[in-house]
């Protein structure tokens, strides 16, 4: 009987029984919220007043596993991460799974236990949950959805519309790591690395900023499908302004370079899972910069472009080599389900 | 060892000066065909093509090998991997190209086993794992990914795992240069030389091409500088009236090559006819299996299959753009009907696929 439970099986879907087993072995024994302990069919939530930024996003990455995180990590950073970037600071979770029949308990339990780590960083508590099981084929081992709900900080005041001529552009850090370190664990390649995915929870590195200088940061956005050039491209194209980046200023680590050289990727089409952009008046870029650079998710941070007074929506970058190139939008040649 | 940095923006203005003084020493409109798909891709990305003086004028050739696949051999493809019990092991960028009615990428949502590799090496393991099955490879490429294919065919025996079969698409670069200059349409004054290729080949193989046809050649890596000083190199050629074989890329291409890839490919492929999308059939231009290992040849799993009739692209000119004929800005689809989403020729399609390539950069800064 022992071996059997090891295995997901339908019947740990169905309700019954199985189903009252796995829910405490999963969802209880790793996610300590008061409201989710009560097994009822809605968690509650006491809020204060204010504006609230709700947000959702589906997971289904392959692998599962991966240097730097799991997918319940990811599921639980990518939904903060949005909140973070809408200046909002995360308050409650919900967290749903679609599990493959046959996948190991094993491994859910480690995937179950990263997600409650994750949330308890980030101060936010899981509230309601679902465990669906699915037959064999009908899933690739486990997808995963969360959604979140967050409190607008009170300095934050975000908005394509106050990007103005002369702001700059900050990026939080290296960028393409995320996409090397998955490239790499899904094939079959003698490459030995250090590469790990950034996959991490911002809201600790960009929540403090707005009480540095909330009004000065015009708009945030965090670089994950698509990476730096199509995010750039979005709020251009919204902004109706033109962008110049420079490439030099552009961190991007050695190992995730070469990479890309090998695999003909450009990083700046990467995704990344722990990486924003910010652009915020001038006058302000230079502490927040430094703060960034204290923080140890913000240490690789650097001002990478600015804001041109041409009213026409482009993204132009300076190359290394002095020529320039006009950035496009991602154009489908993107690794899939990479998150 | 740490190398020099290649993409020195003080190296690349002194080289991009020396290239402006050398090219007004001729009155004329010089032509450079870049013989590489990477070096069209690297002289956008790198931003160099708006820096050129006015009268050189860089195209592209016939130098991306998925460009180069005609439609009959897609059409042999696409047919095999619909089979029962097959999968097709692929590089990700055959995925979308269109053949005759399909493409890998339809025939996958159609239900298809189709699975992207990155190193042929992946098919040994996938045709362990599914002994029952039949795991089918496309060899697609130059010189560059022709040894790879040998491998694995040379291993695939060792081993004695003979559910491995293969299509050999892979062509050799010299014979489509050639075959371009005995058409004489392209009107080329000089060849930028793939520095992948000359890995394997080594830059001997390029001295017909100088001496019969008395057009230079320089072998040319592909960082920033490595594209400059090539064109430097040619440049200064072709204002002197020379024709040589220079080696730009000395730092990865020796005079012979790569032996031992070679020696690989040898021991498991002769040379044959092949068609090229575009040049048509050029005389031992591709290569065929050795009779020893012509059980990993997988046109015997089409045999009995009627392949679509081919149609006429009429308005595609692929052809013209793969010779360095017209440039894809002046094909009647490029950007209209004929986009990346909906690609009507291969060259739409590939990461190094000249229409994919300036569809990219299409926009003027």
């Amino acid at each position: 009987m022992k071996e059997r439970e090891e295995k997901i099986l339908l019947a740990h879907g169905a309700g019954g029984e199985l189903s009252r087993k796995i829910l405490h072995r999963l969802v209880l024994r790793y996610f300590h919220s008061p409201s989710l302990a009560l097994l009822s069919d809605s968690g509650l939530l006491s809020l204060q007043e204010g504006m609230l930024a709700y947000t959702t996003d589906s997971y289904v990455i392959n692998p599962i596993f991966f240097p730097g995180g799991d997918i319940g990590k990811l599921s639980i950073c990518g939904t903060i991460n949005d909140l973070a970037v809408s200046g909002a600071i995360p308050k409650a979770l919900t967290f749903a799974c679609i599990v493959e029949e046959g996948m190991d308990i094993g491994d859910l339990e480690k995937i179950f236990a990263s997600a409650a780590k994750e949330a308890e960083l980030a101060k936010a508590e899981i509230v309601a949950g679902d465990f669906k099981v699915v037959e064999k084929g009908a899933a690739d081992s486990l997808f995963i959805t969360t959604s979140g709900i967050g409190l607008l900080h009170p300095l934050a005041s975000l908005g394509y519309r106050k990007i103005s001529s002369g702001d700059l552009i900050i990026l939080t850090g290296t960028l393409g790591d995320h996409s090397a370190a998955i490239t790499l664990s899904r094939g079959n390649f003698s490459i030995r690395t250090e590469i790990k995915s950034d996959c991490a929870s911002l809201s600790l590195l960009l929540l403090p900023c707005f009480d540095l200088c909330g009004s000065s940061i015009h708009s945030m956005r965090d670089l994950t499908r698509g990476g730096l050039a199509t995010t750039l491209c979005e709020l251009s194209d919204s902004s109706e302004r033109t962008f110049l980046i420079e490439e030099e200023d552009i961190p991007i680590k050695k190992s995730v370079a070469t990479i890309c050289d090998l695999f003909g990727y450009d990083p700046l089409y990467l995704a990344n899972e722990g990486k924003a952009v910010i652009i915020c008046d001038s006058n302000d870029a230079s502490s927040l910069l430094s703060f960034l650079q204290s923080q140890p998710l913000g240490k690789d941070a650097r001002i990478i472009g600015r804001v041109l007074s041409d009213k026409e929506s482009r993204v132009v970058m300076r190359t290394k080599s002095g020529g320039k190139r006009l950035i496009e939008m991602l154009q489908g040649d993107q690794l899939p389900r990479i998150c | 060892m740490t190398l020099p940095d290649f993409s020195s923006r003080e190296d690349c203005a002194k080289l991009l000066s020396a290239i402006s003084s050398l090219s007004q020493r001729s009155n004329r409109m010089i032509r450079i065909m870049e013989v590489c798909g990477t070096h069209t891709m690297n002289f956008f990305r790198y931003g160099l093509k708006d820096l050129f003086p006015e009268n050189l004028a860089v195209i592209s050739g016939p130098g991306c090998p998925v460009c180069v696949t005609p439609d009959s051999e897609l059409d042999m493809l696409i047919a095999a991997s619909s089979l029962p019990n097959v999968i097709t092991a692929t590089f990700g960028d055959m995925m979308r190209v269109p053949g005759t009615n399909s493409s890998l990428e339809r025939q996958k949502a159609l239900g298809a086993d189709i699975r992207i590799i990155y190193s042929p090496e992946e098919l040994l393991h996938i045709a362990s794992e599914e002994p029952l099955k039949t795991v089918l490879f496309s060899g697609v490429g130059f010189e560059t990914t022709a040894p790879l294919t040998a491998a694995l065919i040379a291993e695939a025996m060792r081993r004695k795992i003979s559910n491995i079969k293969v299509f050999l698409f892979h062509k050799r670069i010299l014979p489509a240069m050639e075959a371009l200059l005995q058409e004489g349409l392209s009107r080329i004054d000089g060849f930028l030389c793939p520095g992948n290729v000359s890995v394997i080949t080594g830059w001997k193989i390029y001295e017909p091409i100088a001496e019969i046809y008395k057009k230079p050649c320089v072998v040319a890596g592909f960082e920033p500088v490595d594209l400059l000083l090539g064109l430097f190199l040619l440049l200064r050629q072709i204002v002197e009236g020379r024709a040589l074989v220079e080696n730009e890329y000395a730092r990865a291409v020796i005079p012979q090559g790569n032996l031992r890839c070679q020696e690989e490919i040898e021991a498991v492929f002769s040379l044959t006819d092949a068609s090229w999308r575009g040049l048509g059939l050029i005389p031992d231009s591709g290569f065929t299996f050795l009779p020893e290992y012509h059980s990993f040849d997988a046109r015997a799993l089409i045999s009995e299959i009627s392949l679509p009739p081919l149609r006429q692209k009429n308005e595609c000119k692929c052809a013209e753009i793969l010779k360095g004929i017209l440039s894809p800005e002046e094909c009647p689809l490029f950007s209209r009907s004929c986009t990346p989403e909906s690609p009507i020729g291969p060259c739409m399609v590939s990461s190094e696929g000249s229409c994919a390539i300036h569809y990219r950069f299409r926009k003027k800064i």
